[in-house]
């Protein structure tokens, strides 16, 4: 990282705030006041500290995953088998579920449904208060994120603090995450020396220098994870026929959080099970491959029913009893689960290789999509697991190159499912005065390009108006409506004299072709 | 009204069979083939080279001797380590006990038993113990909380931890690593020191677990 990326604007002031999110709420109405993807991600997109972030993190990650997946002889072999382990689970779901279940309560801890996001929270709420804590530790977790555990928590007077660097520095901030694996990336280190300062840190005591500001969160937390009774986490794998839960992690919060406090939360997309420990050796081999671009992460702890920190029995005294529980969550994904197209994405394994080869994603960076989920999965994703068909407007933002797909590791047909969405979308419009103009307008466009003596009419024509035309709508076109979308971000071409037919037809097609 | 539980296997069952016609899809996985091919596997030798070569990539210290050196080449390697002030134990585990005398370079060893919470916190500057598995391919130490090794909190509060690995527990990748292991303990994989890359992208070794690994393999 060059030095200077560490200078340049202070904080950024447009970081959405987390009721105006997806997913946060049963209720959707909100959306209707949301700003559209369009005008969130101009905005963003001007933000060039965060692109220049976003732009290096993703193509040093994007040459590293490519590097370490290129050892791995089977690679392909290895997607195939995950891609079948998920949908084969998916499809057996309430089997496996059930399977997991019982062998949670068979090795000691507690299993608890959560129809909603609501559910969920509440759950959790009452996990605390049992445990008499104040405060909670927390794993990096999407799912507590998706349905906004730690607002809740602060509303009811219990104090969550992120044990992971980045959703630390994300919390202290009062940001939401912009990349599912470094969800600080949009800040530079002079930034977060200047959160670390005016939250826990003494002014002036640290170096904007990454060791500098990691070991001072070392310092922070340490005492944390001495201090704290109840760690809440959630899971990146569930083993059914062990009633295991995996979690993968860098930095060794994860493990601290597991093997300190006595009372361990997971919440855990219901989604997450896989069926026996081979099966999730796959997965362990293509996640930190596909993610971090290592061959593997520094840390994996996979426990059963009771997590390391019930091994020191002598910790336990009457007034301190330890304690395992799961939440398993639906909050929309047997929802999702019901498309026959879009259940793919519930096969993610949330590893980001999607966002770094994405040329949307390194543009308008993570929070433009609105969502706990961004990038090419957070579009395929976020509508569907919201259920309206109106977040489906995050479909559109893809150029549909398929880099997604190619990378995914459990080859989930990204662009499909976008074709796929964008048609739910538009089907959804099509009762309104603009999508019948639009429809309207397709059926013309078929009937002339159906129809060969019509077709070589209109494409006179339009190489004639815009010969004449052109250079003046380029100059007014952004004042009118329909067009003005199209001209706001585009020039027109320069007509050349002959439409393609003519030309061949008049034998100068090579001399066009030349220009 | 039902239950969570209920209704959301209700949710699952509805959304599942109405894409096969009500007809539910039998419940194994058609494994294909194995993703091993037999005889691809490395000799001993090569084997242990990858391993040393893959977990020093991580930035780790591999130490490769013969079975009887442990003693003498631990006590070398903790001479040379600058401690700071107060960190003046080693945490050993218990079947490794018995190769020292009551110090070593200086340090005083403790059994896991003696220890508290807050002595890995203040005094202990390092753990030494054994391991159950080496993947060579991914330069990965597994944990398995069994005795022969020191407890989870013992190798990962204190900022250096030792490990210990026979050859002959080093495997070539997680393919059918774990399958058959006993998971009713808690596992953990160390591949490397604690690290992160939050800010910027920037490496940083050391974040909560310890910030220097140093493994012993032992050949036969």
């Amino acid at each position: 990282m060059s030095k200077d990326s560490g200078t340049t604007e202070g904080p950024n002031e447009n970081i959405p705030k987390a009721n105006t999110w997806l997913l946060r709420t049963e209720n959707h109405d909100h959306q209707r006041s949301r700003v559209s993807f369009k005008s969130r991600s101009t905005r963003e997109i001007r933000n060039l500290q965060m692109r220049k972030n976003i732009s290096h993190a993703t193509s040093t990650i994007r040459e590293k995953r490519k590097k370490v997946v290129s050892e791995v002889e089977n690679w392909e072999e290895l997607r195939t088998r995950a891609a079948q382990i998920k949908q084969h689970t998916l499809s057996n779901l309430d089997f496996y579920l059930e399977e997991y279940e019982r062998n949670v309560t068979k090795a000691g801890g507690q299993v608890h449904w959560a129809r909603d996001a609501t559910e969920a929270r509440e759950i959790a709420l009452e996990l605390v208060r049992e445990s008499g804590a104040q405060s909670v530790i927390k794993v990096k977790s999407m799912v507590t994120e998706e349905i906004g555990l730690n607002d809740f928590f602060v509303e009811n007077g219990i104090e969550p603090t992120e044990t992971d660097l980045a959703e630390l520095i994300c919390q202290l901030a009062g940001d939401e995450s912009s990349h599912i694996l470094v969800p600080a990336i949009h800040r530079n280190r002079v930034e977060i020396r200047d959160i670390f300062e005016a939250t826990f840190a003494k002014k002036g005591s640290l170096e904007a220098e990454p060791s500098k500001i990691a070991e001072a969160a070392r310092q922070h937390l340490r005492k944390k994870f001495l201090e704290s009774r109840v760690a809440i986490t959630g899971g990146n794998f569930l083993v059914a026929e062990t009633g295991s839960v995996a979690i993968v992690e860098s930095e060794g919060n994860g493990r601290m959080c597991l093997t300190l406090p006595n009372n361990v939360i997971s919440i855990v997309g219901i989604e997450k099970l896989v069926p026996t420990m081979e099966d999730l050796e796959v997965f362990l081999t293509l996640l930190p491959r596909s993610s971090t671009g290592e061959r593997m992460n520094p840390y994996t702890t996979i426990w059963t029913g009771r997590p390391p920190a019930q091994l020191e029995p002598e910790k336990e005294t009457p007034l301190n009893k330890k304690s395992y529980h799961i939440i398993l969550l639906d909050n929309g994904r047997t929802r999702v689960l019901s498309d026959e197209i879009g259940k793919q994405a519930l096969s993610c394994i949330r590893c980001s290789a999607c966002l770094n080869v994405c040329p949307v994603y390194e543009r308008v960076g993570g929070h433009s999509y609105e969502s706990v989920y961004p990038g090419p999965i957070g579009a395929i994703l976020t509508p569907q697991l919201v259920g309206d068909p109106l977040a489906g407007e995050l479909a559109f933002a893809s150029t549909l190159c398929g880099a997604c797909y190619e990378v995914c590791p459990v080859k989930i047909n990204i662009p499909e499912i976008l074709i796929h969405l964008r048609s739910i979308h538009s089907d959804h419009k099509r009762d309104t005065v603009l999508g019948n103009i639009e429809r309207g307008s397709f059926g013309v466009v078929g009937v002339v390009m159906g129809n060969t003596n019509l077709f070589n009419i209109a494409t006179a024509s339009v190489s004639r108006i815009l010969k004449y035309g052109g250079p003046v709508l380029n100059r007014v076109g952004k004042y009118l409506p329909p067009i003005n979308g199209w001209i706001e971000s585009r020039t027109l071409p320069a007509a050349p004299k002959d439409t393609l037919r003519d030309a061949y037809r008049k034998g100068t097609l090579d001399a066009l072709l030349k220009k | 009204m039902p239950s969570s539980k209920s209704e959301i296997l209700q949710r699952i069952r509805q959304a599942n069979t109405s894409q096969t016609n009500g007809v539910r899809t039998q419940s194994t996985l058609i494994r294909t083939a194995p993703l091993r091919k037999d005889g691809s596997g490395l000799s001993r030798d090569d084997l242990v080279k990858l391993f040393i070569e893959r977990v020093e990539d991580y930035r780790s210290t591999m130490v490769e001797i013969e079975k009887d050196a442990l003693a003498s080449s631990f006590e070398s390697v903790l001479s040379r380590i600058d401690a700071p002030r107060g960190y003046d134990t080693i945490c050993v585990s218990t079947p490794l006990m018995s190769l020292f005398s009551k110090k070593v370079a200086g340090f005083q060893l403790a059994h896991p038993d003696q220890l508290t919470l807050n002595d890995y916190n203040t005094k202990v500057l390092g753990t030494l113990t054994g391991c159950a598995i080496g993947l060579a391919t991914s330069g990965t130490i597994i944990f398995n909380s069994s005795d022969d090794e020191a407890p989870p909190i013992s190798t990962l509060v204190p900022d250096h931890l030792f490990v210990v690995i026979n050859e002959s527990q080093i495997a070539q990748d997680i393919v059918g690593a774990i399958t058959a292991h006993d998971i009713g303990r808690p596992m953990t994989m160390v591949s490397g020191p604690s690290a992160t890359s939050d800010i910027e992208l920037a490496r940083v070794e050391g974040v909560h677990g310890p910030r220097n690994l140093t493994v012993f393999v032992l050949r036969q």
